[in-house]
């Protein structure tokens, strides 16, 4: 019905939304900043919400921070904002338990762009941890039989007894993504090892980076590793003005070629893939 | 102008041939495909002289920067061809041709100055305004169907005028002064619906190609000479439409003409100019013929471009607040899966053909 109310009366918001457009390209916030992301994050229009939750990642202000873990777990809140809400806590940059706990709360989100966004928003905020491979492991995978998910088996469930519950290339390639962040165990490689022979070639892509990234970190798992970039399909059926795919194996092929050692997040951390920039352009 | 040379058959026997329709089709779409890549090289390079560059837009999709800076307004290509096939082998006497023709250079000159507002301000985004362009169309449909529906100025008879051809039913629909409102709606969703679907090479103009073509064969039937031929098929005879197929023909050639520079990657875009033209030329078209339901068949393309911009944009967007759909029209969606363009757009083609395939289908079933 909200949303209803502010669809059929867009003028309503018009300069308010051209105020907060002007506000996302300032340079300095202004003084009454407070006053109108109160005033906006109690909006009907979502348009507005949704720019209020950008502003206080824009302009920092941590003492909104509350507002954006709400916006983030109401789930009768518009699926952008919650997006929008997700990507502003990464932002901040806080690692707080709350943030820990909503964005990984968010990989179950009904709406994908949400669960994406939570997953590379763990992949930037936190270090690797037992919890959080378990959350993205539970978030990309089903019990083949039985209970739809593994919680509380842990990671002690076999491989094939799994079958993929995210049916999100965006997601899965998030996943991956938090995966070669926040992984710290064979589980999380076998997982990646599952998304290197995904259909998608974005997926397989993201997979192959991230499996490097892991062994990088877990020197045991890096002669595996290595076979398996090399064995990472190569067909890739997005080919423009070059084989984005190939590309990215290639360069990680030559990384993984110096050893363990050259796997470091900052030599990989720009060959993942970035939905929202663009396939041919890497993560920043 | 070659179609006046029938009347000097008595002195040169063969000039009976500028009588039949069929052989200046056959003309029409030779013309319009020679000038096109006659004058093709010269209007590109003449366009990338004036700065007419594409400025790109982020859609996210693979290969947005690596179109930035291709030439744009190629519609002026088809457009000229066009004009000059029809001119030659055309009756400009046909009250049909001259419509349709009108369409062409109205719906043209509104994509042209949206395409000069973009080139000048350097952003896509600030070309003419929305709904500037849908005052633009609903003026237009609002004439035609003035025009359409008035005793002394309609080329057809009153109970066809006010009656929509419903396909597979063969009685059609009374709608009365009603068919004005349809004739606008018809025109705005015609033109845009195409306008839309222009983002990938040679994405839009070969399922325009195939519509005309479907229109063409509507043109010969109801516009036959021999009124048995529309009545034996359930159809009211349309008289002038015929007409409409050397149009068609000189459509195609154009069409065919401007692909060739068009296709992946392509030399030049067409622009708003174009896309809104094409639109236009095929919304009028279906008006003509009265096969305004089959051009939502043939062009099953267009409405899935146009359908999944508006659930994207009106039902996601801005009702629920979330995307329906990766990107909007549907074809950036496949791009942004990973899809390659050729792939997206060959795709598209089979499918035009199929929709084609199916609008032909309604002439039997009815």
């Amino acid at each position: 019905m909200r949303a209803l109310v502010a669809l059929l009366s867009p003028h309503r918001w018009k300069g308010k939304l051209a105020e907060a457009e002007r506000l996302l390209r300032a340079e300095t916030p202004p003084a009454d900043l407070g006053a109108k992301l109160d005033a906006w994050l109690a909006s009907p229009a979502w348009e507005l919400r949704n720019a209020a939750v950008k502003l206080i990642a824009r302009f920092r202000d941590e003492g909104r921070y509350l507002r954006l873990l709400g916006a983030l777990a109401d789930r009768s809140e518009a699926g952008i904002v919650r997006r929008n809400a997700a990507e502003a806590i990464a932002q901040l940059g806080l690692r707080t338990v709350l943030a820990r706990t909503a964005l990984v709360r968010a990989l179950g989100d009904p709406y994908w762009e949400v669960r994406s966004e939570a997953a590379a928003g763990l992949a930037a905020l936190f270090t690797p941890a037992e919890d959080l491979e378990a959350a993205l492991l539970q978030a990309l995978f089903a019990r083949k039989r039985g209970h739809s998910t593994f919680r509380g088996e842990k990671l002690n469930v076999p491989f094939s007894e799994l079958r993929l519950r995210e049916a999100n290339f965006e997601v899965r390639m998030a996943l991956a993504l938090a995966l070669g962040h926040l992984g710290l165990s064979r589980a999380a490689f076998d997982a990646l090892r599952a998304l290197a022979g995904d259909d998608s070639w974005l997926v397989r892509s993201q997979a192959a980076v991230a499996i490097a990234h892991l062994a990088g970190r877990l020197p045991d798992l890096f002669p595996e590793a290595r076979i398996c970039i090399e064995r990472v399909d190569r067909l890739s059926e997005g080919c423009v003005s070059y084989f984005i795919h190939r590309e990215v194996l290639g360069f990680v092929l030559r990384a993984a070629a110096e050893g363990p050692a050259a796997l470091t997040a900052e030599r990989l951390g720009s060959r993942y893939l970035c939905p929202k920039a663009g396939w041919n352009r890497v993560r920043r | 102008m070659l179609y006046l040379l029938r009347h000097l058959e008595e002195s040169f026997g063969p000039f009976r041939l500028f009588g039949y329709w069929s052989f200046r089709s056959m003309g029409a779409v030779v013309t319009a495909l020679a000038v096109s890549l006659l004058i093709g090289p010269l209007v590109i390079r003449l366009l990338r002289r004036w700065g007419a560059r594409d400025q790109g837009r982020a859609f996210g999709g693979l290969n947005v920067a690596t179109k930035e800076g291709t030439p744009t307004m190629g519609g002026l290509l088809l457009l000229v061809s066009l004009f000059a096939s029809c001119l030659l082998w055309c009756d400009l006497a046909n009250q049909q041709v001259r419509i349709v023709l009108a369409a062409a250079l109205y719906f043209g000159g509104i994509g042209a100055f949206d395409d000069i507002l973009k080139i000048r301000h350097q952003s896509n985004e600030r070309g003419l305004a929305r709904h500037w362009k849908y005052a633009a169309q609903i003026a237009f449909g609002f004439l035609v169907g003035v025009l359409f529906l008035t005793a002394h100025s309609s080329p057809y008879g009153h109970e066809v005028a006010h009656t929509l051809v419903v396909p597979l039913w063969s009685k059609g629909l009374y709608l009365g002064w009603a068919y004005l409102l349809f004739v606008v709606v018809f025109m705005v969703l015609a033109s845009n619906s195409v306008n839309l679907t222009d983002g990938l090479d040679g994405l839009a103009i070969v399922p325009a190609m195939l519509v005309a073509a479907v229109l063409a064969v509507f043109a010969f039937i109801v516009g036959n000479p021999d009124p048995a031929v529309p009545q034996k098929l359930l159809f009211r005879p349309l008289p002038g439409c015929d007409e409409l197929v050397v149009f068609c023909a000189a459509f195609l050639g154009a069409g065919a003409g401007f692909l060739w520079f068009n296709c992946h990657p392509a030399s030049v875009f067409m622009g708003d100019t174009g896309s809104l033209a094409l639109g236009g030329i095929l919304g009028t078209l279906a008006l003509l013929v009265k096969q305004e339901l089959v051009f939502f068949i043939a062009g099953g393309i267009f409405v899935v471009e146009a359908g999944s911009s508006f659930i994207q944009d009106y039902i996601g967007l801005k009702l629920l607040g979330r995307r329906i759909f990766f990107r909007a029209p549907y074809h950036h969606s496949l791009m942004h899966q990973g899809y390659s363009e050729t792939k997206v757009t060959v795709r598209f083609w089979i499918l035009s053909a199929i929709f084609a395939v199916m609008a032909l289908a309604t002439l039997k079933v009815r």
